[in-house]
């Protein structure tokens, strides 16, 4: 099984998904704002067992958001026995100037979230350590840092807490994400596309993780079929699956 | 000499691994969880239709009966940490009677891999007789062979151009003598040699360890007595 832990599903249409499905790739949904999360948790109905739906505003977002708008989106989450929260994050790189918006909506989300062991799918751009305290503080036991591009020495903290940081397959040409995955142990790593999202010259899609498997196998130098094994192991493990 | 009580060896069937040192765990979805490992190299012995893949090295695989070993050997960086192992099934191949082409991980081209059983398994047929033998296929980079027989007086090798050691423990001179001649003669190379001591002997195991850049290959009855190794026989071959 292929895992992609942090698609935006909702932009894809119906026969698409259903071809990622039969490609035998197990896709998490994350959103963007209020109306995809809506989305998502159809999405989630429709393919159940195939596709985890995550809500959640995106700190490119939030502008537009409040952290009523939060509270609600978590509640809907809690009734609908939703699993996963995201995207959300913070940004200081492309958004920086949000910044202390981005923070009480993210403080929002871990706090009315408390208590009920989300899966947090994180964006996380120049605030990797920031983002990983406030996880530590609010108690989240279950954290992907999706694109992870951050510090190699916040690696092992991310290790010792159980968090997993996601592989995309922008590594295929951005160095910083492959040195990563020369960095980083692959007890950690999940594999993810960000479709469709576009990056430089690669138009994201969950058919790439085929070619970020080849990348991690040839990095690391252990064979394809264990670098499948281990993420969906690692993955089951988050998903609690 | 060498301290054997630095090999590990573990037995995995079904959803269970049994290994000679603690901390090993099989969990879901067959995923071995391997910890306070003794030494760098493990021996899995599994199903014959099974496989064993680790972060690390693939020295060998051998196949005898139902049964499967695989050497596994890691590196440096690895110790001391959780070494994580995936179970699958294997890519295994039944070409002939009692032999079998293991198809994965082979830096053989599968031409070559045929000629070669079939040159050889005549061979081995009219030398055993009876019994089922295991087929090893050599991987891609000589260099990480473990089985290369390196002449003792020389220092040369014997087989391929490594820097290894070959040494065999078997407890019947005849046997060990027709090898010999065998390897003498250039018409077996160490893998088949392997293999037929297996089909020979007839044990239902055979344990392979190694040591810094030294291989042993021995049954299990050797593995228990090695510590007396004077009641067995330790033999070493010789290029001449
Ligand atoms: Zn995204």
């Amino acid at each position: 099984m292929i895992i992609d832990m942090h698609c935006h599903t909702h932009e894809y249409d119906e026969k698409t998904i259903i071809e990622f499905i039969n490609n035998k790739i197990f896709i998490v949904s994350v959103a963007d704002d209020p109306s995809t999360s809506i989305k998502n948790i159809e999405i989630g109905e429709r393919f159940k067992g195939k596709i985890i739906p995550c809500v959640g505003i995106h700190p490119w977002e939030i502008t537009k958001y409040n952290i009523n708008d939060v509270y609600k989106l978590v509640g809907l989450a809690i009734e609908n026995n939703i699993k996963c929260i995201g995207e959300v994050g913070l940004d200081r790189l492309f958004v920086a100037k949000t910044i202390s918006k981005q923070n009480e909506i993210l403080k929002a989300f871990l706090e009315a979230s408390r208590s009920h062991d989300f899966i947090y799918n994180l964006h996380t751009p120049r605030t990797w350590r920031e983002v990983f305290e406030l996880l530590i503080k609010y108690d989240v036991k279950r954290a992907y840092f999706h694109w992870y591009t951050g510090p190699a020495d916040l690696l092992k903290d991310i290790e010792s807490m159980g968090y997993f940081i996601g592989i995309n397959p922008a590594a295929l040409i951005q160095e910083k994400h492959k040195r990563i995955i020369e960095k980083a142990p692959l007890e950690i790593m999940i594999t993810e596309s960000d479709g469709p999202y576009k990056y430089k010259s690669l138009r994201l899609n969950p058919f790439l993780i085929e070619k970020t498997i080849e990348l991690i196998s040839s990095i690391k130098d252990v064979e394809r079929e264990y670098v499948v094994r281990m993420i969906e192991f690692n993955a089951k493990k988050i998903l609690n699956i | 000499m060498h301290d054997l009580a630095g090999y590990d060896i573990c037995i995995v069937n079904d959803n269970r691994v049994k290994c000679n040192m603690n901390g090993a765990k099989y969990i879901t979805d067959g995923i071995l969880v391997l910890e306070k490992l003794s030494s760098y190299n493990i021996l899995f012995v599994v199903s014959a239709t099974d496989n064993i893949i680790c972060p690390g090295k693939n020295f060998q695989e051998l196949v005898w009966g139902k049964d499967k070993g695989f050497l596994w050997s890691f590196p440096d960086f690895l110790q001391g940490k959780k070494i994580y192992c995936v179970h699958t099934k294997a890519y295994m191949r039944k070409f002939d009677d009692n032999l079998y082409i293991l198809e994965n991980n082979t830096g053989s081209k599968e031409q070559d891999v045929l000629q070669n059983i079939s040159y050889y398994s005549s061979i081995i047929k009219s030398l055993l007789g009876r019994s089922a033998c295991m087929f090893f296929i050599p991987f891609l980079e000589p260099q990480y062979s473990m089985l290369t027989i390196l002449s003792s007086s020389t220092g040369k090798p014997l087989s391929y151009a490594t820097q290894n050691f070959l040494r065999l423990f078997i407890s019947d001179t005849d046997i060990v003598k027709k090898l010999t001649d065998l390897i003498m003669s250039g018409l077996l190379s160490h893998h088949i040699i392997v293999s037929i001591i297996k089909g020979i002997i007839g044990y239902s195991k055979i344990n392979v360890f190694t040591s810094g850049n030294e291989l042993f290959i021995g049954t299990e009855r050797f593995d228990l007595t090695y510590k007396k190794l004077g009641k067995g026989r330790e033999i070493i071959i010789h290029d001449h």
